[in-house]
């Protein structure tokens, strides 16, 4: 039983409780993908499909399987919905865009380990949102990816014209960028 | 695969698998593998500690069928093979660790789950368990698992005594201490394991730059 | 030294070479002309899921009972904390009539657990809720005790609010005193709540129906009245309508 509007839902995953920045989710392709601001931005669209699709499909499973009383598979069949969802989403695109297809390479598949889907399809269960609360919870959460991976590759390409002490090259100073990046979130909290 | 070099005994190669995991190929610091959870689960020493724990036991088991089943499995459903038997594990961890300790599961709640796509589980499965046999297997997969473990004890160490005062739970500095919170929060963790690569990255850098 | 220089070329590699092979895995198009056996793969998926599931099984049957039994310590152990008097309690659930015995089942209405003394009179009763903090849902349980009309303790059972900020609705004592003796200003005549509880910064002055929020934690605190005053409009006129049916003792 919630008190939870639609648009708080969104605005939750979006910004007061960012996937990347607070809840830790995506931090993979997070920190592998978001050194060009076009495949990022890709990245993220892919993503927000997949997760769209899979927060679908998981509602339905997981319907299935409280009517089986057999919540000992949820794990499992919510692995096979991801993989699928993702097998399903590089077929699409690479139908109806090849350029697309070949920009984003190996990155599709790894969507699949992508923690973001995962997490997603376990928050939504677990916080017991309806059919339509979960959509709303999607959305915001493909784009509360899109917004953190986008800002971090943003911020990537102007440090690639930069002097970067040697050290601190690499996944160190994203690392320590997501930190203020995470922390500058933290003032949504007034959203709240 | 032959082995190269002096001969080495079974035992000595077990224990190469089982040491690379610790340091050299640690997977949190130099594969950067599994980050997730390293950032999530790491704000107490007791919830990076079952962590550790549970992430190793997946490491394992998954080791030990994979490596015992890797000459039965057609090569195109390797994978999904794979994932299917790191998602039992991790369902079962879910279930023991529930019913060992209802304060831990609830701390550290869907990330048990997360474990399974954990990319350590099935890097380690698809790059060294499906072509080793099961005893190197189990040493690659232990290094691994305690390599893991280390290195989210440290972050979890540092995040607790700093940001909470405590260690698992105990409070050790007085109570005049002024947590820095930020510790405990997202930005913290963030930042805990940027500066330990940078740190790590420093000490690597004056090792090579001394040596040869 | 050199050593670790070759290392992480192979890691390199080895992360590569792990992203060839989902990738080859994926795309059927790569896949050399030796088609396997279709017979063979759907065998092995079968098998692999066969186990599998065996093993699930065995696993939630094995600690079902375990976790059962936590979940049960934990809920006494709770209503122990907001009703520190009671040694004996009967489990009642919310029903569109009233109230009734709660067999255990499973129910998306709150419980109550209306909890005696000693002597046999009723100390009060212990009312689960929940409702949305700032970070996520927060469950409660809280002690009503009809004789004095006022809320006597409050437990915070799952919260995932900020650590070292939201999270001291759980711990800090000053707040937790709050709840000792909050007068919820029930009227037995017309069987509602007159005025909701009220949360208030720190330094006014205090009434008996308002709450001293937490410095900092504004946003959970208040999250803490909204969920005590919601279910008070819900659960309280039920309380007093059902008092003697809760009073009756225990059953079975």
């Amino acid at each position: 039983m919630h008190t939870e509007s639609l648009g708080a839902i969104f605005v939750n995953a979006l910004l007061i409780n960012n996937f990347v920045l607070s809840a830790f989710l995506g931090i993979c392709p997070f920190l592998g993908v978001s050194n060009k601001l076009d495949t990022a931005s890709r990245m993220g669209m892919a993503v927000t499909f997949v997760m769209f699709v899979s927060s679908v499909c998981a509602f339905a499973v997981n319907e299935l399987l409280v009517w089986i009383n057999a919540p000992y598979l949820q794990l499992i069949s919510y692995i096979v919905i991801i993989a699928s969802a993702v097998q399903l989403v590089e077929m699409f695109i690479k139908k109806f865009s090849p350029a697309l297809f070949r920009a984003l390479g190996i990155f599709l598949p790894l969507i699949t380990t992508n923690c973001a889907i995962l997490g997603l399809a376990l928050f939504q269960t677990a916080k017991g949102y309806s059919f339509v609360e979960s959509l709303v919870y999607a959305i915001g959460a493909g784009a509360g990816f899109t917004l953190a991976i986008v800002l971090m590759a943003g911020i990537r390409e102007e440090l690639e014209l930069t002097t970067v002490p040697d050290v601190i090259k690499g996944t160190a100073i994203v690392l320590i960028i997501a930190g203020i990046l995470s922390m500058t979130f933290m003032g949504f909290a007034g959203l709240a | 695969m032959s082995k190269t070099g002096p001969v080495t005994l079974d035992q000595s190669k077990g224990m190469d698998e089982f040491l690379k995991g610790l340091w050299n190929e640690n997977p949190v610091f130099v594969q950067v593998l599994g980050m997730c959870p390293v950032l999530a689960v790491t704000n107490t020493v007791t919830n990076s500690l079952v962590m550790g724990v549970a992430t190793s036991f997946v490491l394992v088991m998954s080791a030990i069928i994979v490596s015992a089943t890797r000459n039965f499995i057609p090569k195109q459903v390797r994978i999904a093979t794979y994932i299917l038997f790191i998602a039992t594990f991790v369902t079962m961890a879910d279930y023991i660790i529930k019913a060992v300790s209802l304060s831990a599961h609830r701390s550290l709640g869907a990330f048990i789950s997360l474990i399974v796509v954990n990319c350590i589980i099935l890097g380690r499965a698809e790059a060294f368990s499906s072509r080793n046999k099961i005893s190197d297997s189990i040493m690659d997969a232990l290094g691994m698992g305690i390599g893991f473990t280390l290195a989210i004890l440290m972050l979890g160490i540092v995040r607790e005594t700093l940001g909470s005062g405590t260690f698992a739970g105990f409070p050790i500095f007085g109570s005049s201490f002024e947590p820095w919170v930020i510790m405990v929060l997202p930005g913290g963790a963030f930042f805990v394991l940027g500066f330990l690569l940078l740190a790590i990255n420093a000490f690597n850098k004056r090792n090579m730059s001394g040596g040869t | 030294m050199k050593d670790q220089h070759h290392d992480i070329g192979k890691v390199e590699r080895q992360v590569g070479s792990e992203a060839d092979v989902m990738e080859s895995s994926q795309s059927e198009q790569r896949a050399p002309a030796q088609t396997p056996n279709s017979f063979k793969m759907i065998a092995t998926m079968g098998a692999v899921g066969l186990v599998a599931s065996i093993l699930l099984v065995l696993t939630y049957t094995w600690t079902l009972p375990t976790i059962v039994a936590n979940l049960e310590a934990y809920l006494e152990e709770s209503i122990r904390e907001v009703l520190p008097e009671t040694t004996l309690r009967t489990d009642w659930r919310l029903t569109e009539e009233g109230v009734a015995v709660d067999d255990g089942t499973f129910t998306i209405e709150p419980r109550l657990f209306a909890g005696f003394r000693e002597d046999g009179s009723l100390e009060g009763l212990a009312i689960e809720a929940q409702g949305q903090g700032y970070a996520d849902i927060i469950r409660i349980i809280y002690g009503y005790s009809p004789d004095c009309g006022c809320i006597i303790g409050m437990k915070v059972l799952e919260s995932r609010e900020t650590p070292g900020l939201g999270d001291k609705i759980a711990k800090d004592p000053t707040f937790l005193s709050n709840f000792d003796a909050l007068d919820v200003r029930f009227s037995i005549s017309d069987s509602t709540v007159e005025g909701p509880l009220e949360l208030i910064k720190r330094g006014t002055n205090l009434s008996a129906w308002q709450i001293d929020a937490i410095s900092g934690a504004t946003i959970s605190s208040q999250a803490i009245t909204d969920i005590l005053n919601a279910s008070n409009q819900v659960v309280l006129p039920v309380i007093h309508e059902n008092l003697d049916l809760l009073k009756g003792g225990s059953d079975e």
